[in-house]
């Protein structure tokens, strides 16, 4: 799931190429961090959507570039990450580090054989034995080696066990530079077929592997008791819960605890000293630091009531994908889905759309067509608040009580069935049916989660910061300017009339273009009444999406779909809202 | 009549794959004709039906299940 985009291609260019290539769900990442020094960088393919991690490897005075090539089942060049991986071996690397899984011998020597007929310089990493110990499975790795030529190293990645002697056959495999004639023959015959493949493979890993009685693990059990809707959809429930008591709790603690205190008690009041003793024009003084000054709202908003969800969401996100939990929702899910007229997979990207939609529609790439891409980004547009949106409506509304929270989720759940209905009928094309593997659940390993956490939170600083910055002065101009309340009267058919909400909400409007969380923010300066609440709420839930957003529908798809995304979105956020502001009202009055 | 669709089958049981329809994927993860896979479970309400061959769990949603024909294995 990487964002940043370095110029495609350019990794092709640099000499000393090593591939970290491996099935999925086989630990990679763990080998690619281990392996790899700090600064590794997401990349691009060229002209594909397809993004890969690279890092440097250091074998003696010479510096090599470690490639972790997309997973993949098989090379057979039919999905773009396959294609990518193909092209990778075409360019004939200096050495390709296969991981394999020992806990799945059949499905990886598989792949191992589809890569070796790239007669590539090979050494291989026999990962994951712990696994295959604990479900009574021994591999012999001599007898691996001697099937497939070529030296195997049994590992343990999380724990650094092995890592040591892969490094040594991996430095002697780059010093030799030999010319690979051939390790294995016989596969020119085979290649081309998937059923002799899997069929060579099981006969090879039938030799390498031999299997005992065992008493089934906690974690295994654990895992295979996930996969039943007993428990496993309490369960399911439970880690959803949990995910968000964590998200939401520890944020408000966070929020109320540090960060307030931090802000209103020391940082502003900084600021405050500072520039009133510049005696600056009053005008550009209180832009700076009067009721909504930049200074004033940019650390308020920004950093006590944005950054304590975003952080916490990626705390935990990071840690149910590394764990294996994710593909136990998307199979538990999958029938409600499969009504929703998605399929259980698109669940995992709705449930990162919860920490922000920009990686979420990124990871929609992994959809099989495009209407279910298409499908998904719209759900995920309507109804899925952002993390730092959701902290600041679960602020706004738990104030008053959380009876409102569970409205304005209705709401939101109402509308995204309404949404998914509509899209299944009116876009043309299908959705392809779940096809998933699911992997043993694992405990993360430390050093890879807090890489991947900090990778994804400084690529959030770099992409939020900018606009969330620009919201924030415009903010401050706005009001400070005396402009806010001339757009307001302006709209105060639609603000007031219409959504009955006070003029000062029209900030909430407008905002809410720039960033989604900013909408929120302006709602909790002003009294509110519980149903103002509810209908900001619902508006602030439905309301198109922000400019980054926009931005990625735009480059994912095209324009066209991004505007009509942004119109649909607010046209329906308007509706609902002065629908029920409506009903609301008229309700009063009866009762 | 070879066999019966792997949506259908009961659950608890092996089975040896007579036909797969034309998804890539599903070769990728071991299933082509001929492979033997354990049917361990059906999700109610349109779920997936999951199964196990060698080492490896998957979970087959409805409609690709129903176009994957296999036969009892004794």
């Amino acid at each position: 799931m990487g964002l940043s985009t370095a110029p495609g291609g350019r990794v092709l260019e640099k000499a000393g190429k090593i591939l970290l290539v491996g099935p999925p769900n086989v630990g990679k990442s763990v080998f690619f961090s281990r392996l790899t020094n700090i600064h590794v960088i997401s990349s691009n393919y060229t002209g594909t959507t397809v993004s890969f991690m690279e890092g440097i490897y250091r074998a003696g005075k010479a510096r090599y570039t470690i490639v972790d090539v997309p997973g993949t089942y098989s090379l057979m060049a039919t999905s773009p990450a396959e294609e990518v991986a193909v092209s990778f071996l075409r360019e004939g690397p200096d050495a390709v580090l296969f991981i394999l899984n020992a806990a799945d011998l059949e499905g990886s020597v598989k792949l191992a054989l589809e890569v070796m007929a790239y007669q590539v310089p090979i050494v291989f990493a026999l990962n994951l034995v712990d696994v295959a110990e604990r479900k009574g499975i021994h591999v012999s790795h001599a007898v691996l080696e001697r099937e497939l030529g070529a030296p195997v190293i049994p590992t343990v990645a999380v724990r650094g066990r092995g890592i040591d002697a892969l490094r040594r056959a991996l430095d002697a495999l780059l010093e030799k530079k030999r010319a690979v004639t051939s390790y294995f023959t016989g596969l020119e015959g085979i290649v081309g077929s998937q059923s002799a493949l899997w069929e060579r493979a099981r006969a090879i890993a039938k030799r390498a592997a031999s299997r005992a009685d065992r008493r089934i693990s906690f974690l295994d059990r654990l895992g295979e008791a996930m996969l039943r809707p007993w428990p496993g959809v309490p369960l399911a429930l439970l880690i959803l819960a949990a995910s968000l008591g964590i998200v939401a709790g520890g944020g408000e603690l966070l929020r109320k605890k540090l960060l307030l205190p931090l802000v209103s008690g020391t940082i502003v009041p900084f600021f405050e000293r500072f520039i009133t003793s510049l005696n600056l024009h009053p005008l550009l003084e209180s832009v700076l630091i009067g009721n909504y000054g930049f200074f004033r709202i940019g650390f308020e908003w920004i950093v006590a009531l944005v950054m304590p969800y975003v952080l916490l969401f990626q705390v935990q996100f990071a840690f149910l994908e590394d764990s294996g939990v994710l593909p136990r929702l998307a199979v538990l899910f999958d029938g409600i889905m499969r009504k929703l007229g998605v399929q259980g997979g698109s669940l995992i990207q709705m449930f990162l759309g919860f920490g922000c939609a920009v990686p979420a529609i990124i990871a929609t790439r992994a959809a099989t067509t495009k209407k279910e891409r298409l499908m998904v980004t719209a759900m995920i547009c309507f109804a899925i608040p952002c993390t730092s949106q959701t902290g600041a409506l679960l602020t706004l509304l738990t104030a008053y009580s959380p009876w409102l929270v569970a409205a304005v989720a209705g709401v939101g759940a109402v509308v995204l069935i309404c949404v998914s209905a509509i899209l299944g009928r009116a876009i043309k094309g299908r959705v392809d049916p779940l096809v998933l593997e699911v992997p043993n659940l694992l405990m993360p390993e430390p050093r890879s989660y807090f890489k991947k956490l900090l990778a994804r939170l400084r690529q959030f600083l770099a992409e939020a910061e900018g606009p969330m910055l620009i919201a924030v002065l415009f903010a401050a101009i706005l009001s400070e300017s005396g402009l806010l309340e001339r757009i307001g009267h302006a709209l105060r058919p639609v603000v007031s009339g219409w959504l009955g909400l006070p003029e000062g909400a029209v900030m909430s409007l407008i905002l809410g273009i720039i960033r989604r969380e900013m909408s929120v923010a302006p709602l909790m300066e002003l009294q509110l009444t519980a149903r103002q609440m509810f209908v900001g709420a619902v508006v602030s839930l439905l309301y198109l999406p922000c400019v980054s957003v926009f931005g990625i529908i735009a480059k994912e798809f095209n324009a066209k779909t991004a505007i009509v995304i942004s119109a649909s979105t607010t046209a329906t956020a308007l509706l609902v809202g002065g629908a029920l502001n409506h009903l609301i009202t008229l309700f009063e009055r009866v009762f | 009549m070879t066999g019966r669709d792997l949506y259908a089958a009961p659950e608890g049981r092996m089975y040896r794959v007579v036909r797969v329809p034309d998804v890539k994927i599903l070769r990728s993860l071991g299933i082509f004709p001929g492979a033997v896979v354990l049917k361990k479970k059906r999700y109610r309400l349109g779920g997936p039906v999951l199964v196990e061959l060698a080492a490896r769990q998957i979970a087959l949603g409805k409609d690709v299940a129903r176009s994957i024909l296999v036969k009892e294995e004794a």
